[in-house]
């Protein structure tokens, strides 16, 4: 055999350990983490983990309710506030802007994207949280613990998801072809016309696409929401209301207080259900981008 | 004026004021961040490693933080070319023409990853 189909049987089998590897490499993490989780799955029932609120490792009682419902407030909240700005953003830079304001919006938003989520929680403390504290609430009327809550950290997390957003539906934007903004003007629409009816139209699996991606940067982010979410493991009733999300649970709780039994077992069944949420959601904007690509919606 | 030109100035107030809140948004990140680290920034801090009673506020610098901070980045970083290189490669056509595996590989690492290969693959698909 020459050693040049010696090499290439060579490199290409490592090519394919390579990638076995990083297939496998999630079925390890989960089977690694359910095996490590099991213990409390056949204590406690899995209605009892998912819908009772006591949350008291030491008397034996894990509910999850709260931290679930903080996670969803939290990134429900963020969502809300970044996907209508940074839509518009988007649509503003690739549609009015001209070439100058473009050239220079663009690498700010490239460098919102580079900066460590500590930097943005540690903005949240000394920035969002007092402003909270001082201004926002006492002008609504509402009660907060110190400006720490629900809001700070949407707020914070909102900001850390624009640059997500923004930047792929710019790209998603250019995509859609002149011609089809050519046509739509030349019928007499408006430019805010042709934009709402047919680039956004054209445009739309992709600003999915961009939605899901920020959603699920939201959701697993921990550092930024820990820090100014207020970690107390109770159903939040309002935007003010200190919440307790589950990556925040998970790092900061695991590794301490280890010899309570189950303990270590629930943190990680957390841990399994932000994978098994994230696994649910990729396989569903899989499906939906598949079917937009065949053009069935 | 006609209701079009309405919206369509609404609509053109909102995006300015959404460009400015993004932008206002970074410029407060990383002023805030300037105006409270700056005044205490200097080549001490930068160039020692910290030394007993560090917390307390006696001497020292974070060097051992920065040098760690520079280790893992550099291990991590050469650890994922290489293993990287060869995925790339292999989930091109010629080698796994789109099969099976190489499609339960990209799910397992958009999960892992966060979807962004989602993303790029779609881009891909649309230019």
């Amino acid at each position: 055999m020459n050693i040049r189909k010696l090499k290439d049987k060579i490199s290409s089998r490592l090519m394919l350990a390579a990638t076995l590897f990083a297939c496998l490499l999630f079925f390890f993490i989960l089977i690694s983490l359910y095996s490590r989780a099991s213990p409390i799955l056949s204590v406690v029932p899995i209605p009892d983990l998912l819908f009772s609120s006591e949350w008291g490792p030491t008397a034996g009682k894990f509910g999850f309710l709260p931290f679930i419902m903080g996670t969803l407030w939290v990134t429900g909240l963020a969502t809300i506030i970044a996907v209508p700005i940074s839509l518009l953003s988007a649509i503003y830079l690739s549609e009015y802007a001209g070439n100058h304001l473009r050239d220079a919006v663009k690498p700010l938003i490239d460098l919102l994207a580079g900066i460590p989520s500590v930097v943005y929680g540690l903005w949240g403390v000394l920035a969002v949280v007092p402003f909270i504290k001082n201004t926002l609430a006492p002008a609504l009327g509402a009660e907060t613990i110190g400006g720490y809550g629900i809001l700070a950290g949407g707020i914070v997390l909102s900001i850390m998801v624009f640059p997500i957003i923004i930047s792929i539906t710019g790209e998603v934007l250019r995509s859609v072809s002149q011609e089809l903004r050519e046509v739509s003007l030349s019928l007499g629409a408006t430019k805010w016309q042709t934009i709402k009816h047919v680039v956004l139209r054209k445009a739309r699996p992709g600003i999915f696409a961009a939605i899901v991606l920020g959603f699920s940067r939201a959701f697993g982010e921990t550092m930024a929401v820990l820090m100014v979410v207020g970690n107390v493991p109770k159903i939040p009733s309002s935007v003010f209301d200190p919440a307790y999300p589950l990556p925040a649970l998970i790092a900061n709780t695991f590794g301490e207080m280890m010899s309570i039994p189950l303990y270590d077992s629930a943190i990680l069944l957390a841990a399994l259900m932000l994978l098994t949420v994230v696994l649910i959601f990729n396989i569903l904007a899989r499906m939906v981008l598949i079917k937009i690509e065949r053009g069935v919606i | 004026m006609e209701f079009r030109r309405v919206e369509e100035s609404i609509f053109k107030a909102l995006m300015i004021f959404s460009l400015l809140i993004v932008v206002g948004s970074l410029l407060a990140v990383i002023g805030t961040i300037l105006w409270k680290g700056l005044p205490v920034l200097n080549i001490d801090m930068l160039t020692k490693t910290a030394q007993g009673g560090y917390y307390l506020g006696k001497g020292g610098g974070i060097l051992n933080a920065i040098i760690g901070s520079v280790y893992l980045a550099l291990g991590g970083t050469a650890l994922a070319f290489l293993l990287s290189i060869g995925i790339a490669f292999y989930l091109q056509k010629e080698y796994s023409g789109g099969t099976r595996l190489s499609n339960m590989t990209r799910l397992s690492l958009d999960i892992l990853w966060g979807l962004h290969l989602l993303y790029m693959e779609y881009s891909g698909s649309q230019y």
